[in-house]
């Protein structure tokens, strides 16, 4: 009985040393979504996550084990979400399902078999979600591919019990495209209205702080010390160093 | 033919709102429509609509390494240390050295029919190329080889111009890819089940 239990207090050990190594992992890399050093941004329909590649196709969620990249296997089973789902977004070992109608959260304690912990479908979220360990913020738009929102917003869930998120802010926007978080600063795009900043002293309440303009920006990805921006002529860098004060960096275009 | 014919030849025994709605959503998710099987809903007729002819093109098939090229319609970005890979929508992907992050530099571009989105581990890019799941070696940036690819992974993973007919306001029969590529649409009269509208 005692050799059991020793071998059962290695095996939470060896757990835990691992879910510590994991959470280290994602953390230096960015919370752009991702693992290793690899990031997507928000409206990404395809994500990887360790071993694993998760995509969403028509009304459903997708697995492939890429141990081994150059020999993908399908597993899992088949997983209905939704029928219009639209992005996908990694942080740590969930996986945040944005959809037209609400956000949907899976978790990836068994990678190959992502289960479902939780969703919000009283909403009408067009796009993307980011998260963090304690609340998601998901932007609706009124405006674009079959969205059937009245409002353009950013809202903000509490996600600390996961099973139900809870709505607790709703900031009106222009034009809510994709988004992204780095440490205490979240950026929004707008499309043409340009990308705005917010600070997230109080994770549940962004507050706005300065709106960048010049281009026409469709989602982001902080990584380390630079944003990087999808707009629609192609792709722009910004320094974060301070990330509540990107610094333009440059352009690449056409 | 009168104008004022009504679009459903054989109304059917639902009431006329339903086949709207029931399209409405179909067009919503043309490319998923393979995906409901058995789920479709009931057989109706229109009086015109485009019918796809199937075929093989191998073309669609080939990913090549090419020059670096301008970007037309920029699209997703994945990025991996210096290097930023960016989606020229259902073309392919740009790879952007930015190591020098003042002076970005385009690496290449690697020509990938129907790519939509890219995400890359290590050594590997992954992505579509229209309806399968591709791994891409490109260690070599400049050269970039397939090495594997997952026959028909994807339902809803098909570039705009291979799903519908390049025609507005029109009805066209939602492409079946079991059939295979759809390699042109030619006009019927009398059609059943054309549940895809391109507005």
């Amino acid at each position: 009985m005692k050799r059991v239990h020793i071998i059962i207090y290695l095996f939470l050990f060896a757990a835990f040393i691992n879910t510590s190594c994991e959470k280290n992992g994602s953390e230096s890399a960015n919370a752009g979504g991702g693992s290793n050093n690899g990031a997507g941004g928000s409206l990404a329909r395809i994500t990887i996550v360790g071993n694993y590649l998760y995509a969403l196709d028509c009304a459903s969620l997708i697995t492939f084990d890429i141990t081994n990249p150059a020999k993908p296997v399908r597993k899992g089973n088949f997983t209905l979400v939704d029928p219009n789902i639209e992005t996908i977004f990694p942080y740590k070992n969930k996986l945040f399902i944005g959809g037209r109608t609400g956000m949907f959260i899976y978790s990836l304690d068994d990678p190959a078999n992502p289960k479902k912990e939780g969703s919000v479908t009283h909403v009408r979220a067009c796009d993307p979600v980011v998260s963090n360990d304690s609340v998601s913020y998901v932007t609706l738009r009124s405006f674009g591919t079959n969205c059937g929102n009245v409002a353009n917003v950013l809202n903000v869930y509490d996600i600390k019990n996961l099973k139900e998120p809870k709505l607790v802010k709703t900031v009106v926007m222009k034009m809510p495209h994709g988004l992204g978080i780095k440490n205490k600063t979240l950026y929004v795009c707008e499309a043409g209205q340009g990308m705005v900043v917010f600070d997230l002293e109080n994770p549940y309440n962004p507050v706005k702080k300065k709106e960048i303009t010049g281009h026409t920006f469709t989602d982001v990805i902080p990584y380390g010390s630079v944003l990087i921006a999808y707009v629609t002529d192609g792709v722009c860098f910004y320094d974060i160093t301070n990330p509540q004060e990107p610094v333009f960096l440059s352009k690449v275009k056409g | 033919m009168s104008t004022t014919k009504p679009l459903l030849v054989r109304p059917l025994y639902i009431r006329h709102s339903l086949p709207v709605l029931l399209l409405a959503f179909a067009t919503t998710l043309s490319s998923c429509w393979g995906f409901y099987g058995d789920r479709n809903p009931p057989e109706y007729v229109v009086a015109e609509a485009y019918v796809p002819i199937y075929g093989y093109d191998a073309a669609r098939y080939t990913i090549t390494s090419r020059p670096a090229q301008p970007t037309v319609n920029a699209g997703k970005i994945y990025v991996w240390g210096n290097t930023l890979f960016q989606v020229e929508q259902f073309e392919g992907v740009h790879l952007i050295d930015y190591s020098d992050r003042k002076n970005p530099v385009k690496l290449g571009f690697i020509a990938i029919k129907g790519c939509a989105d890219v995400t890359v581990k290590g050594d590997f890019l992954l992505t579509n190329n229209m309806q399968d799941l591709v791994t891409i070696d490109i260690s070599n940036r400049s050269d970039a080889k397939e090495v594997s690819r997952v026959k028909g992974a994807f339902f809803a993973y098909i570039a705009p111009e291979f799903s519908k007919p390049d025609k507005h306001n029109v009805h066209y029969v939602c492409p079946d890819q079991s059939k295979g590529d759809v390699i042109g649409w030619k006009l019927e009269k009398k059609v059943k089940n054309a549940w895809c509208y391109n507005n």
